[in-house]
């Protein structure tokens, strides 16, 4: 028989597409996954599914109404975005607002980071079939939440943050039992970083699936608990801290929650310790809540300027890029959600598991797709799909006013 | 390290513990309302309102409308009063903030269903 | 009158087939097995679980039932449209036949001791049979259903089959050992009289059967064949509406057969109070039992009672765990279930055969 008659045999090479409705997603995106037999060979990730046209609407409102609208492009980050767009025009205006405010401030970013993170941890339960565990971790989620309602007066949506400090004080009873509820929250998350995650069956699905390698995390710049999970040193709240973050790092009883072990249960490693961390920075910034005024007046008018407000997001590095052009609304406002950046390296992730651990996968880098999705040209003619950053953006629109006779 | 049913003594442990669901639209027991809760707008104190517009200008999601004054409301001094399409508030209380005479407020209803467009006009 | 006699007969054992033991019991007892299982379930995970219909939501499994019986039944264009819509009504019928087989009250007064409906010598060996060609329909269902999930689903079914069914037959081949036989109401008559270091030989075998019908059964953490947020339930991801119903249920039949089984063949059936070593209730009340129709009611509370218990270790199985990937369940079912089944076979066979003549216990 010649050479060329042989044939080799392999497995079919079949294209399953996770998405965009999928239970395991609860979020639309779409994920292409080439897999033979239940091996992953080639992932290909679709996002756009969600692009809600924020920045745009935002230039048409003022720096206040922006603030709420921020909140709104991710219900589980909203302090996030919240406080970072006023950071940013904080920044922009050139004004320091008081210490107490900087410390609530700060507070409610941590409350929201460790509900977040126990979110996730319910969320990875449930992709693994591990219920019980979901059960519980939401359950004990509910003592953050129910903190956050009373801080802030809304479960979700916060609002806290105004431009020039915060809106609502912290009293003194609520500060008492806001240190009481932390106590029973962090021997609950000692309890999942000691007993849950540790269960056989949940430990085998996490343990060196969707290894992100080091170097490949550098090299395509991860963020937040997955770059941490992988053993990158990025944290903003440390390599540049704004607000109480600063007192923070100087007090030096807190570091940065890195694993070496670079696969999903690093990641969740990561999260699970974070949160406990972030627990000890709560009562520390209870403990050493500095009297005086909440909030500074800003006037309603931004002179112009250009400024990039950075903060660490529960998921990442969140960055506002926003430009003001001397009236109180902006001129351009930007957001890169860290979940984009986590994007690039999820093929490199996904490739060579097995199918059933793409949910888990998936999950693990905490995906929140409303976050991330900007731009997105569908055409319908030959369903080609393209992501349009934002300079060729601007190259195409200016043709197109060219064109068409607009002036931009 | 890790090891099968970690987590079996807390399980059985929880047979005997009340039960963390709440029967919520039953009983409203358990449900931990705070002080500050920002529910339903209401117009509070009409009296001192004095149809400024300052509210309608700062809200974000354009729910509130200023309206001329009827016959049986409170005249104000500029004969107009806010109303508020709550379908489309969102909470956010920055109108409640802004008012400089604290007419607005977000009163602490939370059960904020309608059945109409109509029954939300919140006057 | 012969005649007559016959006929009365003959509707005689169609009510029992299909009242008191038979279809109606069994589909009570699925449903109150469903409730139990969703019960403890939720209380494990210190949720309440069902509530509001019936008396703690007792009625909620048939609530469901009914409710999928009245929703939009949708084949899918490309699937096979007889096979498909068969496959619903076949494990109904599988399942339900299998519980014929458990014995609850005495169906043969002329035959010493409890039968099930059907009853036979082999019986055993049909039942693992007809178990089996039960999960054959369930990868058959996936695969006329055409849809990429499904398949994945069935193939999955195939393999965590292949894993599990040789510990679950090693498992219930101990007691048939045992005992000497293959019908499975002679064995549950025989362990009756098995002395304590004979019985102590069953726990073995009960903790890999357990194990191994929790797989049968495809529940945490052996779910993988129709993992939610995997394959979006897999096999079933086609069906709707009554056929989701009735698949629903036979799912139910099977908990309650699984149950039903491990009472019969490990836990010593429906007898409680006979194994009290005095008189008065080995001799006495057995045999009140035995011949009055106050037997049948007790007979069928003991039944369910250690069924429910059963119902709850597999319930709290569930809890407790995540689901495994498929090839980790593999691993594990070939690299300790099925040794450990087989050293099991061996132990049993060492031990009647010599250890235990030597210590002087006999059967
Ligand atoms: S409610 Fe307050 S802000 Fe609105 S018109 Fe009246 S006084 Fe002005
Ligand atoms: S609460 Fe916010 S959205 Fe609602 S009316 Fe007031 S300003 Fe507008």
């Amino acid at each position: 028989m010649s050479t060329g008659n042989r044939k080799t045999v392999t497995p079919p090479r079949v294209t399953i597409p996770i998405g965009p409705q999928h239970p395991a997603l609860k979020e639309p995106g779409m994920f292409k996954l080439t897999i033979e037999g239940e091996r992953i060979v080639d992932a290909e990730v679709n996002i756009g599914y969600n692009h809600r046209g924020i920045e745009k609407l935002a230039e048409s409102k003022t720096h206040l109404q922006v603030l709420y609208l921020a909140e709104r492009i991710c219900g589980i980050c909203s302090a996030t975005h919240n406080g970072n767009y006023a950071q940013a025009v904080e920044m922009a205006a050139e004004v320091e607002i008081p210490e107490r405010a900087k410390f609530i401030r700060t507070l409610t970013w941590e409350l929201e980071r460790i509900h977040s993170h126990i979110l996730w941890l319910g969320v990875a339960f449930h992709e693994v079939g591990f219920d019980t565990a979901f059960m519980y971790s939401w359950r004990d989620r509910e003592i953050v939440m129910d903190m956050l309602e009373d801080l802030s007066g809304n479960r979700v949506n916060y609002s806290m943050n105004t431009i020039g400090g915060v809106r609502r004080n912290v009293s003194e009873e609520l500060r008492s039992s806001l240190l009481t509820r932390l106590d029973k929250l962090e021997e609950r998350m000692i309890y999942y970083r000691d007993v849950a995650i540790q269960e056989k069956t949940f430990w085998n699905r996490v343990d060196g699936v969707g290894v992100l390698e080091t170097s490949v995390a550098r090299a395509t710049g991860a963020v937040g608990p997955t770059a941490r999970g992988s053993n990158v040193p990025v944290d903003v709240r440390f390599n540049d801290p704004t607000q109480a973050y600063v007192h923070l790092r100087d007090s030096g009883e807190f570091e940065m929650i890195l694993s070496e072990r670079c696969d999903v249960a690093g990641r969740a490693i990561v999260r699970v310790v974070e949160t406990i961390e972030s627990i000890k920075m709560c009562r520390w910034l209870l403990q050493n809540l500095p009297d005086g005024p909440i909030r500074e007046r800003v006037r309603p008018r931004v002179q112009p300027n250009e400024v990039l407000a950075r903060y660490e997001a529960p998921r990442g590095e969140v960055v506002h890029y926003l430009v003001t052009n001397g009236t109180d609304k902006p001129e351009r406002w930007k957001v890169r959600a860290p979940t984009h950046a986590n994007w690039v390296s999820m093929r490199h992730t996904l490739i060579g598991n097995y199918l059933a651990d793409a949910p888990i996968i998936l999950a693990a880098i905490d995906p929140c797709f409303s976050c991330t999705d900007r731009v997105t040209i569908v055409d319908t003619d030959d369903n080609l799909i393209e992501s349009v950053p934002l300079d060729i953006m601007r190259v195409r629109a200016n043709k197109w006013y060219r064109q068409n006779g607009g002036k931009f | 390290m890790s090891r099968l049913g970690a987590m079996e003594k807390e399980l059985l442990k929880s047979i005997k513990k009340k039960p963390a669901t709440v029967i919520y639209p039953f009983t409203k027991e358990g449900l931990n309302i705070p002080v500050g809760l920002r529910g339903r707008w209401t117009y509070k104190n009409p009296d001192r309102c004095t149809g400024c517009k300052i509210c309608e200008r700062v809200c974000p999601s354009s729910a509130i409308e200023m309206v001329e004054c009827g016959p049986d409301d409170i005249q104000t001094k500029t004969g107009w009063r806010p109303i508020c399409h709550f379908d489309r508030c969102i909470l956010c209380a920055q109108c409640v903030e802004s008012c400089p005479r604290s007419v607005l407020e977000l009163s602490a209803e939370f059960e904020m269903a309608f059945l109409s467009r109509d029954d939300m006009i919140i006057r | 009158m012969m005649q007559t006699l016959q006929f009365l007969d003959i509707l005689i054992w169609g009510l029992w087939v299909l009242l008191f033991p038979g279809i109606f019991f069994i589909t009570f007892l699925a449903l109150l097995w469903e409730w139990i299982d969703r019960k403890v379930y939720a209380r494990l995970q210190n949720r309440i679980g069902p509530l509001h219909t019936g008396w703690q939501g007792i009625l909620q499994p048939l609530m469901d039932f009914l409710k999928l019986l009245g929703k939009e039944d949708l084949t899918p264009k490309r699937a096979d449209k007889r096979s498909f819509s068969a496959v619903p009504v076949i494990m109904l019928v599988l399942s339900i036949t299998l519980c014929m087989f458990i014995p609850i009250v005495d169906m043969d007064p002329s035959l010493p001791g409890i039968q099930g409906i059907l009853s036979f010598e082999g019986d055993l060996i049909l039942l693992l049979f007809l178990s089996s060609m039960l999960v054959a329909v369930i990868m058959l269902a996936g695969y006329f259903s055409s849809n990429p999930f499904g398949q994945v689903g069935s193939a999955r079914t195939g393999m965590l089959l292949i894993s599990f069914e040789i510990p679950l037959i090693a498992a219930i081949v101990t007691p048939a050992i045992l005992t000497g036989s293959l019908r499975i109401s002679t064995i549950m008559e025989g362990l009756k009289t098995l002395n304590i270091p004979y019985a102590l030989l069953l726990i073995l075998p009960l903790v890999i059967f357990l194990i191994s019908i929790q797989a049968e059964l495809e529940r945490i953490p052996f779910d993988v064949s129709h993992a939610e947020t995997e394959i979006v339930h897999g096999w079933q991801v086609e069906f709707s509406g009554k056929k989701l119903a009735l698949i629903h249920m036979a799912e139910d039949i099977m908990l309650v057969f699984a149950a039903g089984i491990t009472t019969s063949l490990f836990l010593g059936g429906p007898y409680l109070l006979e194994f009290i070593p005095l008189d008065v209730f080995s001799v006495t009340f057995a045999t009140l039992m035995q011949t009055s129709w106050i037997g049948w009611v007790y007979y069928t509370l003991v039944f369910m009672f250690k069924s429910i218990i059963v119902v709850m270790i597999l319930s709290n199985m569930r809890t407790a765990f995540a689901r495994w990937r498929i090839d980790q369940i593999v691993h594990y079912g070939w690299k300790f279930m099925v040794p450990l089944a087989l050293v099991n076979l061996l132990l049993v066979q060492l031990a009647i055969v010599y250890i235990f003549p030597i210590l002087g216990v006999i059967v």
